[in-house]
């Protein structure tokens, strides 16, 4: 049934020699270890972050009078509203954890080397894209440690000279942690974090095809 | 008998089914991991946010607790150094990495320094973490 599904499709797009060349049949190096999950790891708990993401959405609204209610009713109220935070939360915590493991296996692999330069340095994006994640979405539950911890990031730029103080209001939208820096953060959280993540992701999955992985040592 | 063995362990291996196999076998894992953790460390709330409340003290997550402590180390005068240079400067050499480590070697007992840069700097931000954490 299912492969007939798939049948009528592949009358039309042709994807189905193509995906088996270059998906299923992709060579792996024999003797590759537990530490070369890292990576995949890593993309799981993206999609987790995603998924429970979008659920969050369903129901948080990012306004100052909003926000910390919003986030209360689902920690307290919504069924499964608390396990769908949790999964969220926690898939971030651990997803910091795994980028740093995952970059250390390679470190330590050398696989960085010429032909994978720019797999890395695409790489150091998505490790910078993680933090940006982390440091918006703290933002969003409008708590007291989040207002005051944001407070001490957003301020960090203002010792650059000239343009400091541009960067930093550029971020809270104004001169104060208000109303506008909630709509910001949670527009980079939500569209501009995911979108840079999809395009530098593509880049280091095709690389990473094209050049397949690295032998072990 | 030990070359045959060899032969074995060193045979080609394809992305479906060997590897995504236990690709997929890590996925369960940390699935289950995650829900485990979200079911017996449920969220909490605290205190609405409070702009007129200046004395709450704040205490960054963990992942962002090195450049918080570097923040707390330097004074006010260099203030610059722990915000903006040394988060920049580690940014830069990660980026560009690849192109300074022209050393072919892979294997990290014929990549000395390469392996104690990258230890120290490990460490350092280790440490940091770990102070920062304790110290909150």
């Amino acid at each position: 049934m299912i492969g007939r599904i798939i049948d009528v499709f592949d009358r039309r797009f042709k994807f189905k020699d193509d995906f088996k060349k270059n998906v299923l049949d992709h060579p792996v190096p024999p003797r590759v270890n537990f530490t070369y999950c890292f990576g995949g790891i890593t993309f799981l708990l993206y999609v987790l972050l995603l998924v429970t993401g979008i659920a969050a959405m369903f129901f948080y609204v990012p306004s100052v009078e909003h926000a910390f209610a919003t986030v209360e009713y689902m920690t307290f109220d919504l069924p499964l509203g608390n396990i769908i935070r949790g999964i969220h939360h926690w898939s971030a915590n651990l997803m910091v954890v795994f980028v740093c493991l995952h970059m250390l296996r390679v470190f330590v692999y050398g696989a960085y080397k010429n032909p994978r330069e720019f797999h890395w340095v695409s790489g150091v994006f998505l490790l910078g894209i993680t933090l940006a994640f982390s440091f918006t979405g703290y933002l969003l539950p409008w708590d007291q440690k989040a207002y005051w911890a944001t407070k001490v990031g957003v301020l960090m730029p203002k010792s650059i000279p000239l343009v400091g103080d541009f960067i930093t209001r550029l971020l809270m939208g104004g001169s104060d942690l208000g109303a506008l820096t909630i709509s910001r953060f949670f527009a980079i959280h939500v569209v501009v974090l995911p979108i840079l993540t999809a395009v530098f992701l593509v880049a280091h999955f095709l690389m990473i095809r094209r050049t397949g992985i690295a032998k072990p040592l | 008998m030990g070359n045959k063995d060899n032969k074995m362990t060193d045979k080609q291996m394809v992305f479906y089914p060997d590897f995504l196999f236990r690709e997929a076998i890590a996925a369960l894992i940390v699935v289950i991991v995650v829900i485990a953790m979200a079911l017996l460390m449920p969220m909490k709330m605290g205190d609405p946010a409070d702009p007129s409340d200046s004395s709450f003290k704040p205490v960054p997550e963990w992942y962002l607790m090195a450049p918080f402590y570097l923040l707390k180390l330097f004074p006010p005068s260099l203030e610059i150094m722990p915000t903006v240079i040394i988060p920049l400067l580690t940014f830069i050499f990660l980026l560009i990495m690849p192109f300074v480590d022209k050393n072919p070697e892979v294997h990290p007992k014929k990549r000395k320094l390469a392996m104690l840069l990258m230890g120290v700097g490990t460490l350092l931000v280790i440490l940091f973490t770990v102070i920062g954490v304790l110290t909150a």
